[in-house]
C-alpha cells in the first residue's frame, strides 16, 4: 500500500509524463537535498557531488516513461543516485578537490571536527559498507527496499549491515584514537 | 541464550525486529553477558554517531534553478501549468 508521499509522488510522475514542467521541479525540490547529501557523503565532496545530482535527476526524468512502480520512487532515485555516484568513482582524478564550504545543516566547531571523524571513518570502508550503512541508518529505506535497490536479497542485506556497522565503529575507534 | 545466538540477533535487535519475546531474550542475555552487552552498545553508539556525523548539505537556490534550467532544455515539450510564480497544487491524498 502506497504512502500519502508515494501516492504524491506516483501522480507527480503521471504530471511530468503529461508534459507538466511544474511538476518535474516539484519532484527535484522534494528530493535534491536529500541526493545531494547522499552523493556528498559517498564521493566526499560537495563539487562532484553537485555534479552528480544534476545527472541523477536527468536520468530519473529521462527514465520516468519506463518507471515501473516497484518500490517507491525515492528508492529508484538514490539507486541511480548510487550508480552515479559508483561511476565518478571510477573516474580518474588529477587533483583532489575541497569542499566547496556551501551551507550546511550545521556549523558548531565540535560538530565540524565529529563530521570530519565520521566522514574520514566512513570512507575507509568498502563502497558496499559505505552504501548499506547510508541508505538503511541514513536515509533510513527499509532493508527490504535496499534488497531491491542493490539487487540482493534481505538476509544478504541484514548481513552486509551487521559487518558495516562493525567495520564502521572499529574505524570510528581508529580514527579517535589517531586525534586524541 | 548462547553469545553465537545474540550476535545472529543483534543486528534485527538494534533494528527492533523482533518479537516482544525474542527482544526480551536478548535483553536478558545482555544483562548477564558484558561481551555482548559491549558489542551491542558500541554498534548503536557507531550508528549513532553515523547519523549524526555525516554532512547534511542542502541544494542552493542558485544550484537548484541552475539544474531545473539544464533539464527544462533537455525536456522542451514541458509547459507550465499556471502561473510560474505558484508552487504545484498537489491532490489531497489521505495516509492510508
Amino acid at each position: 500500500m502506497e504512502s500519502g508521499r508515494e501516492s504524491e509522488d506516483t501522480w507527480l510522475i503521471a504530471r511530468f509524463r503529461a508534459g507538466d514542467a511544474q511538476a518535474m521541479e516539484t519532484l527535484f525540490w522534494r528530493y535534491a537535498d536529500a541526493v545531494l547529501a547522499y552523493a556528498t557523503r559517498l564521493l566526499g565532496n560537495r563539487t562532484d557531488a553537485e555534479e552528480v545530482l544534476s545527472e541523477v535527476f536527468l536520468r530519473a526524468f529521462e527514465g520516468c516513461m519506463g518507471y515501473r512502480a516497484e518500490g517507491t520512487f525515492k528508492a529508484w532515485l538514490f539507486r541511480i543516485a548510487r550508480n552515479c555516484c559508483i561511476d565518478r568513482l571510477r573516474q580518474p582524478r588529477l587533483l583532489p578537490l575541497e569542499d566547496s564550504g556551501e551551507p550546511t545543516s550545521a556549523d558548531g566547531t565540535a560538530e565540524i571536527e565529529m563530521r570530519v571523524v565520521v566522514q574520514r571513518a566512513l570512507k575507509r570502508l568498502p563502497e558496499e559498507y559505505q552504501t548499506v550503512l547510508l541508505l538503511c541508518d541514513v536515509e533510513e529505506f527499509t532493508a527490504k527496499e535496499v534488497a531491491q535497490m542493490l539487487g540482493r536479497s534481505v538476509p544478504s542485506v541484514k548481513g552486509l549491515l551487521y559487518r558495516a556497522r562493525a567495520s564502521l565503529r572499529d574505524a570510528l575507534s581508529e580514527e579517535w584514537g589517531e586525534e586524541a | 541464550m548462547k553469545c553465537a545466538d545474540v550476535r545472529e540477533l543483534l543486528g534485527n535487535y538494534m533494528d527492533q525486529e523482533l518479537t516482544e519475546t525474542m527482544m526480551q531474550r536478548v535483553e536478558r542475555h545482555l544483562l548477564r553477558c558484558p561481551t555482548c552487552a559491549y558489542e551491542a552498545r558500541s554498534l548503536e553508539q557507531a550508528r549513532d554517531l553515523l547519523r549524526h556525523g555525516v554532512e547534511s548539505p542542502m541544494v542552493s537556490e542558485q544550484t537548484g534553478e541552475r539544474i531545473l534550467h539544464h533539464l527544462r532544455q533537455r525536456f522542451p515539450h514541458l509547459h507550465r501549468s499556471g502561473s510560474t510564480e505558484e508552487p504545484l497544487s498537489l491532490p489531497l491524498l489521505l495516509e492510508e
